[in-house]
């Protein structure tokens, strides 16, 4: 029946972009179809996500993600109505992301950043922005988050890149607030300390 | 839809893929919980045991033994216990951050609050009497459990020393009884101007413990006769003559 609303009215397509992720979701236990629309919804950020989180083929990153919305429909009835529905996904991405890292041998990180300004936020953030020549600030920084430890690597990731507040992060990662707020200050140092490593070199 | 989206439905549909049911979900997170609740309560017995270990001792035979005090405590730290209650305060953290909500919490607040409820528990158990049974049971039922606890048998069957234990076997007069030690061995016990620590009548044939002088073979003059598992932390069996217990430091 949804099928046949969807193919056959726009107001429909209206009424489905009207839904919140968490009704979609609960919607797809009973119908596939509605699960396309948070497919749509997800698909090129859990790509971008997955690409920042580990440097991967288009092909691999292609794969993870369909392996991710495969296991996020399995698991449907496990969504917990507490939690955002994306931080939910993103934690299922980065739990299948990094199992498939693991699986693959260990290669040269670089962190993925199509927007050179969200490179740049995190020099200002970093404050670091003022000590470097601006046309190197994106390199710097895209070369330093590539060296940092992955635990280091991935809170910066969601915290600048993809913009999720400490709550999320926590839901993500699956670990405390307090935790998630040390690691994020502990990953700014250890990245600040990089891009002056980098930035030495360069001069 | 992309070309991604239509294979995803495809392998939905062509796999027959169905979300799996609350049911499973609800029962893999009460695993957890009744896990983390399991861990907690057998943390609560060993803390209950290792109370019944410290309460049972008597601290003030270390120089009978010819032992400083300090060396004294640290043999009778009860190790094994304490191994056992950390053990299961891991295991009730390790189950607590697979429950749902679990990693919301910070690790200390986790492994105290199991800390604080093992040992609010175990407090209560100790009390009811849990301690010393378990102990007990175990003593007579697990192989080797007793290599693994402070000797208390071995501590208090050194006669040379003026430490005699056993079960009365006769009473004789007011003074004198007939008591079994450990390895079957039956000893003639003087107990003219000893005191008594007896909840109970010696006519009872309980097991007691006996502090005082080896006289000769197989005769020994008793200073202080107490009940070999102290009252607390053990669940009190009354007497079947209430009207002969001879009272706390009853002098006979």
């Amino acid at each position: 029946m949804a099928d046949k609303r969807i193919k056959n009215s726009t107001p429909v397509n209206h009424a489905f972009a009207s839904k919140t992720d968490e009704e979609l979701a609960k919607e797809s236990l009973t119908n596939e179809v509605f699960y396309t629309h948070l497919m749509e919804r997800y698909e090129k950020k859990l790509m971008r996500y997955v690409v920042r989180l580990v440097s991967l083929t288009k092909e691999d990153a292609e794969e993870i993600v369909q392996d991710v919305f495969i296991k996020t429909y399995r698991n449907l009835n496990d969504f917990d109505p507490a939690l955002k529905f994306s931080s939910w996904i993103y934690r299922i991405a980065h739990n299948e992301t990094i199992s498939k890292l693991r699986k693959m041998k260990a290669r040269p990180q670089v962190v993925d950043a199509e927007d050179n300004k969200q490179l740049e936020k995190i020099a200002s953030e970093m404050d670091a922005e003022q000590e470097l020549d601006r046309k190197y600030t994106s390199e710097l920084v895209q070369k330093s988050l590539g060296r940092l430890d992955r635990k280091y690597r991935e809170v910066l990731i969601l915290r600048f890149l993809e913009e999720k507040d400490y709550k999320e992060i926590s839901d993500i990662l699956k670990k405390p607030l307090g935790t998630v707020s040390v690691l994020l200050n502990r990953a700014k140092v250890k990245l600040k300390k990089e891009i002056r490593n980098e930035a030495s070199l360069k001069t | 839809m992309d070309e991604i989206q239509k294979e995803i439905l495809e392998r939905i549909k062509n796999k027959e893929i169905k979300p799996k049911p609350r049911w499973y979900f609800s029962l893999k997170n009460n695993a957890f919980w009744g896990a983390f609740v399991a861990s907690i309560v057998v943390g609560s017995v060993a803390f209950a045991v290792m109370l019944f270990s410290l309460a049972d001792n008597d601290w003030t035979i270390y120089t009978r033994l010819h032992k400083s005090f300090v060396e004294y405590f640290i043999a009778s730290i009860p190790y094994f216990w304490i191994a056992w209650i950390v053990l299961f305060m891991l295991i009730s953290y390790a189950e607590f951050r697979h429950t749902k909500r679990g990693y919301r919490f910070m690790t200390h607040l986790v492994v105290g609050g199991s800390v604080v409820l093992s040992m609010v528990l175990g407090t209560g158990l100790f009390f009811l009497g849990l301690g010393g049974e378990t102990h007990e049971l175990l003593i007579e039922n697990i192989p080797y459990y007793r290599s693994f606890v402070f000797d208390k048998r071995g501590t208090w069957s050194q006669p040379n020393l003026g430490l005699l234990s056993g079960t009365i076997r006769t009473v004789q007069s007011n003074n004198q009884f007939m008591l079994e030690d450990w390895e079957g061995r039956i000893w003639q016990v003087q107990a003219e101007d000893s005191t008594w620590h007896l909840p109970f009548a010696p006519e009872t044939m309980e097991t007691v413990r006996i502090i005082g002088e080896k006289s000769d073979d197989n005769y020994f003059r008793a200073d202080e006769i107490r009940e070999w598992n102290r009252g607390m932390g053990r669940r009190r069996i009354p007497p079947p003559h209430p009207s002969i217990i001879f009272t706390t430091s009853t002098k006979r």
